[in-house]
C-alpha cells in the first residue's frame, strides 16, 4: 500500500501508472489530506513545477507535519524531482524558501555548476551510482534516467549521497538518509529501468 | 552527458490520428491513438508530443480525455497541446498525466500566457511551438491559427521572446517542410539554435532517418521530432534509433 502526495501540484497520475504497471494489483493512492498519511508506510512525494508555490501548499495542507511524522516513525519515503528538491532545508529557487528539511542540504540553481549550458536541464542522462542500495536492485550501476529540472540539491553531507549525474559538472541526482530517498530524475518516466526502480520501492522491506 | 532525444509527434483531429501536410490535416492513420502510441514501439521513442489539432476548441475539449488514455500506458514523457488558453486549460492537461504544455497560437497572441504558466508550473514545464513560413523576401515569419494567420514578426525575435519569457523549450516546424519529405529546414533551425538558449526540437519533413541525423549534426537541434514517417514502417521507432547510434549520435540506447 503506497500513499502519492497530492499537494496540488505535480503529476500524480504517472507515478501510480507506473507502479501499476509492474504490480496491476497493487494499493496505490493518491493523497491529499494530511491525516490520511499515517496509514502508509511508504510514501511518495512526486513533482513538478516551482518550489515557491508547491511548499506553500504542503503547509498550508498540514503536510509537512505529516512527513515529518512519518519520517520519524520510519515510514519510507521517495521524492522526486521537485519531490526530492522539497526534502531539503532550503531552497534558493527565485528567493529563498524554507523546505522540508528531511534531509539536510540546499537546492541551487543548476546554472551555477553549469553555466554554459542549456538550462532547464532536460532530457535522458547517465546516472552513476555511488553506493549500492536495495532501491537499486537489477538497475546497472551507470544508466540513463529522464531529468527535467533548473534546480539541484547539495545535501550537507555526502554520506547521503547515492548517485550523481553530470551536466557541466557532477551534481547529486540520488539521495539517501536511513528511510528517505530522493531521486532528481523521473523513474516513472524512464521506461524499463524507471519502471524497475520504483517496483524496487514498492518491494522494500520495512 | 546529456543526450539528444528522438521524440514522436501524434496529431490528433476529432479524437482521430492524423497525418499532417503542409498543416492540412486530413487522412486519419489510426482510429486510436492509444494504438498509435503502442505502434510506435514506445521503448525506442524517448519522448511523445500529443498535439491537438482541431478546427475548434469544441472539439479540443476532448484533449484532456485522450491524455489521461494515453498516459497510462506512456513511461516516457508526454507533452501535450492545442487550444490552451490559460493556466486552467493546462493544469487539467497536467493533472491528466501530461508532464510539459505546447502553446503556440494564444503564447503569441498574449505572451503573458507563457510567463504566468512558467511561474505556475516552472519554466521546464512549458513548449512554445513555432510554425514558420517563408515570406517573399527569403524571411522566416511566425504563422499562428494552425498555419492560417501570418503574423510578420520574424521567429528568430519571436524565439527570443519565448525564451525570455519563460519557455523552456522551443518546437520549430516549417510550413513549407511539413509533410513534405525532403528534410528538415536546416537554416531555419540553426539561426533559432543560435538565438536562444533552451532546447530546441526540429520538427517537419523527415522522410529517412538521415534527416533526422541532420537536425543534430547540421542544425544543432537538442531533439528530433517526426509525425507521419513513424506511422509508415513497422518498428519505425526502433530502426530510426538504431540508425541514430550507429551514426555515433548520442542518444538513449536501445
Amino acid at each position: 500500500m503506497i500513499a502519492i502526495v497530492d499537494y496540488g501540484t505535480g503529476n500524480l497520475q504517472s507515478v501510480r501508472n507506473a507502479l501499476l504497471f509492474s504490480r496491476p494489483d497493487l494499493r496505490v493512492d493518491i493523497i491529499g489530506r494530511a491525516d490520511e498519511l499515517q496509514a502508509y508506510r511508504k510514501i511518495i512525494l512526486p513533482g513538478v513545477g516551482a518550489i515557491g508555490p508547491a511548499i506553500a501548499k504542503i503547509r498550508t495542507l498540514g503536510f509537512d507535519r505529516a512527513l515529518q511524522k512519518a519520517a520519524d516513525d520510519g515510514s519510507q519515503i521517495l521524492g522526486i524531482c521537485l519531490g526530492m528538491q522539497l526534502l531539503a532545508t532550503r531552497s534558493f529557487e527565485y528567493g529563498e524558501h524554507p523546505a522540508l528539511d528531511l534531509i539536510p542540504g540546499s537546492v541551487r540553481s543548476l546554472s551555477e555548476i553549469a553555466p554554459t549550458l542549456r538550462i532547464p536541464h532536460i532530457g535522458w542522462n547517465e546516472v552513476r551510482s555511488t553506493h549500492k542500495d536495495p532501491l537499486l536492485e537489477t538497475i546497472d550501476k551507470e544508466m540513463d534516467f529522464y531529468f527535467v529540472h533548473s534546480f539541484h540539491f547539495e545535501p550537507d553531507n555526502p554520506d547521503h549521497i547515492l548517485g550523481e549525474t553530470c551536466y557541466g559538472a557532477s551534481f547529486v541526482s540520488m539521495l539517501r538518509r536511513d528511510n528517505i530517498w530522493g531521486l532528481q530524475f523521473h523513474p516513472e518516466k524512464s521506461q524499463a529501468q524507471g519502471l524497475a526502480l520504483l517496483n524496487n520501492f514498492s518491494r522494500l522491506e520495512a | 552527458m546529456l543526450k539528444h532525444r528522438l521524440i514522436a509527434l501524434i496529431l490528433l483531429r476529432e479524437g482521430k490520428v492524423v497525418q499532417s501536410v503542409q498543416f492540412k490535416h486530413t487522412n486519419a492513420i489510426h482510429y486510436d491513438p492509444v494504438h498509435a502510441l503502442e505502434s510506435f514501439n514506445r521503448w525506442a521513442i524517448d519522448e511523445i508530443v500529443v498535439l491537438n489539432v482541431a478546427r475548434n476548441d469544441k472539439d479540443a475539449k476532448e484533449l484532456p480525455a485522450t491524455v489521461q488514455r494515453i498516459s497510462r500506458s506512456c513511461f516516457v514523457p508526454l507533452t501535450a497541446g492545442g487550444w490552451i488558453r490559460s493556466v486552467d486549460d493546462a493544469r487539467q492537461l497536467l493533472a491528466r498525466g501530461a508532464d510539459k504544455v505546447v502553446l503556440n497560437t494564444a503564447a503569441f497572441d498574449r505572451p503573458e500566457l507563457i510567463s504566468e504558466l512558467a511561474r505556475q508550473f516552472g519554466n521546464q514545464c512549458i513548449v512554445v511551438s513555432i510554425d514558420a513560413q517563408t515570406s517573399d523576401d527569403g524571411g522566416e515569419v511566425v504563422v499562428v491559427d494552425r498555419g492560417r494567420r501570418p503574423t510578420g514578426t520574424k521567429v528568430v525575435d519571436w524565439a527570443r521572446q519565448a525564451e525570455e519569457r519563460g519557455a523552456g523549450e522551443i518546437l520549430l516546424n516549417s510550413i513549407p517542410h511539413d509533410g513534405k519529405r525532403r528534410g528538415y529546414h536546416l537554416d531555419l533551425l540553426r539561426s533559432v539554435s543560435e538565438a536562444v538558449n533552451i532546447p530546441l526540437i526540429a520538427m517537419g519533413g523527415v522522410l529517412r532517418w538521415e534527416h533526422l541525423a541532420q537536425g543534430i549534426t547540421e542544425a544543432g537541434a537538442d531533439a528530433v521530432a517526426a509525425a507521419n514517417i513513424f506511422h509508415y514502417t513497422e518498428h519505425s521507432s526502433k530502426k530510426a534509433k538504431r540508425y541514430l547510434l550507429n551514426k555515433g549520435l548520442n542518444f538513449r540506447q536501445l
